[in-house]
């Protein structure tokens, strides 16, 4: 027999406990909000990789379009080159190859550069990774400074 | 007033263990991100089919459920899609190989949760769904039948001609002329492919457009075909919550930390997602590359799917260039990453989906634990040995189970 009194109490005991739960997890809730905030900021800089040529006399800076590696769909990159100067390197032809060296196998898509966003600034269209770990992006540049192989190392986790 | 006490102190002794159960360092951030992403809770919006603009018209799912079981589509009239893909085994049909369009021998893929892929066959011939459901039509193991014998079956049936006219538009008479010969198309035996040959260009590609149309009703269908939701999503969804009790037991749990562990297995590499399929293609040494039967997997498939007169790019689609990113972004290097590499398929009903690879080689899913366990030598692929033990695997296996409903 179903004691009302009983299913009371424990529905009071219950919802005390999951109350104090809700709030503790509210808590931590703003904390975590909080500490993705910074990690936003940081994430901008973690998300970028930068590489000067051999010769230096090119920097490349690639970048994620919307701030982060996109998992398991094509998305959109961007690569920045600057001279020596610190000046853009415009009208450059660029190649992207790579893979996943641990697995011996290539990127899953050939991403396309669709054109320069800004001065010295390309769209790189059809990124994908499709696995966690250790993936290397390889981009040659030709261009009127020198002709360049940048290799990136990248890390992708859940 | 004694009962009343009882029950507060059943009321502490309950949420004694409950706290106990919660303990927070059953599951890392980590782990708990992971088993999130796996969830069909998170499984994004079934993605758009530039190339069928049918994709989501309902009159054309159903007339597309209707030939999808039609054995009046096959040469004999003795095979339908159905034939192959059953709905009681998981639109599979549970025979080790299948002769497919090609005459290659390779085990029948499910057609569930199909909409969410991005390639089609084993290797990835096709780009889409409607241009995949042209090639059993007229592949002779399979429906034997040609385009022109389809498109004029579908034309002139009682039950489908209003239907399909009333989604496609007006059939022209051309196509219903008697003049026109049986039996017409690029496959099949030589007086079907010498009828094709002798029709003009501009009849040719209207009965490519209709054959197209046909295919865009079966895909239509097929897109409806959705995974069930699981044991292993209601446990995440308990987790996600800070449930008191989950529905997966220590053993199940077990299965589940070792299939996202990347030290320990590297399941996840592959099955990631809430299909479980990175919808890519790998290479884990199963291809045969050189004696009899040859099968280079994706190294074909990438060959064939740029020539396909039906793909995203071509005059039957509906799609804009930009809008085939597969095709677009392809990479069609023919190396280590494409030959003898296969789709990596969704481990979701695995259960009911025996027998497994590209080729039934395993019709137990302990063989194939056991084969990435210890994957074969001196021969070329991405796995690592994972040297788990037997408890190991069988909680890996309890795991998987849970993926699947009964
Ligand atoms: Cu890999």
């Amino acid at each position: 027999m179903n004691n009302p009194i009983r299913t009371l109490t424990l529905l009071t005991l219950l919802t005390m406990f999951c109350g104090s739960l809700h709030a503790e997890e509210t808590v931590q809730h703003e904390q975590h909000q909080a500490h993705k905030h910074e990690d936003n900021d940081s994430a901008k800089r973690k998300h970028q990789w930068s590489q000067v040529s051999e010769s230096g006399l090119i920097t490349a800076e690639v970048f994620p379009q919307q701030g982060k590696p996109v998992f398991n769909d094509y998305h959109n990159w961007v690569i920045k080159l600057s001279d020596a100067k610190g000046q853009p390197v415009s009208d450059a032809k660029i190649a992207i190859d790579g893979g996943m060296e641990a697995h011996g196998h290539g990127l899953p898509s050939k991403p396309v550069i669709s054109r320069e966003l800004d001065d010295g600034e390309y769209l790189i269209e059809g990124m994908l990774f499709n696995m966690t770990g250790a993936w290397t992006l390889v981009i040659d540049v030709l261009s009127t400074h020198e002709n360049a192989r940048f290799t990136f190392p990248l890390e992708l986790s859940h | 007033m004694v009962k009343f006490y009882i029950a507060v102190i059943a009321g502490f002794a309950a949420l004694l263990t409950t706290v106990h159960a919660r303990s927070t360092d059953e599951f890392s951030d980590t782990e708990k991100a992971i088993i999130q992403s796996l969830s069909l809770q998170l499984l994004p919006v079934k993605p758009a089919s530039h190339s069928n603009k049918f994709a989501n018209d309902v009159r054309a799912q159903q007339l597309g459920a209707q030939l999808f079981f039609d054995k009046g589509l096959s040469a004999n009239n003795e095979a339908a899609c159905s034939t192959c893909h059953q709905p009681d085994k998981f639109f599979t049909d549970g025979l080790t190989i299948s002769q497919d369009s090609q005459g290659r021998g390779r085990n029948t893929p499910t057609l569930i949760g199909s909409a969410w892929l991005r390639w089609f066959y084993w290797d990835g011939r096709k780009d889409s769904l409607w241009s995949q459901a042209l090639s059993p039509i007229e592949a002779l193991h399979e429906l034997g039948s040609n385009r022109l014998a389809v498109v004029r079956y579908v034309a002139k049936h009682p039950d489908y001609q209003d239907k399909y006219e009333e989604i496609f538009g007006p059939l022209p008479d051309a196509i219903l002329s008697d003049k026109l010969p049986e039996n017409a198309g690029p496959f099949g035996n030589q007086q079907t492919r010498d009828n094709w040959d002798e029709l003009p260009l501009d009849l040719k590609k209207r009965i490519n457009n209709e054959f197209a149309n046909i295919g865009k009703a079966l895909a239509a269908y097929q897109r409806t075909l959705n995974y069930e939701w699981t044991r292993f999503d209601t446990f995440a969804s308990e987790l996600a919550s800070g449930a008191n009790e989950y529905s997966l037991d220590a053993d199940e749990i077990a299965g589940l930390k070792l299939f996202i562990d990347d030290d320990k297995t590297q399941c996840l590499q592959c099955h990631n997602g809430p299909l479980f399929t990175n919808r890519g293609f790998h290479n884990v040494g199963t291809g045969i590359l050189q004696g009899d039967n040859l099968d280079f997997g994706r190294m074909i498939g990438i060959q064939a799917v740029i020539r396909d007169e039906f793909n995203c790019l071509g005059i039957y689609s509906n799609a804009d260039a930009d809008d085939c990113s597969s095709l677009r972004f392809l990479n069609k290097s023919l190396d280590f990453s494409s030959s003898g590499a296969f789709k990596t398929p969704s481990l979701r009903s695995l259960a009911h989906t025996s027998p497994y690879f590209h080729d039934g080689r395993f019709s137990d899913l302990r063989d194939v634990i056991a084969f990435y366990n210890n994957p074969p030598k001196n021969v070329n692929h991405e796995l690592q040995p994972m040297n788990l033990t037997n408890q190991e695997i069988n909680h890996l296996l309890k795991f998987l189970s849970t993926i699947s409903n009964p």
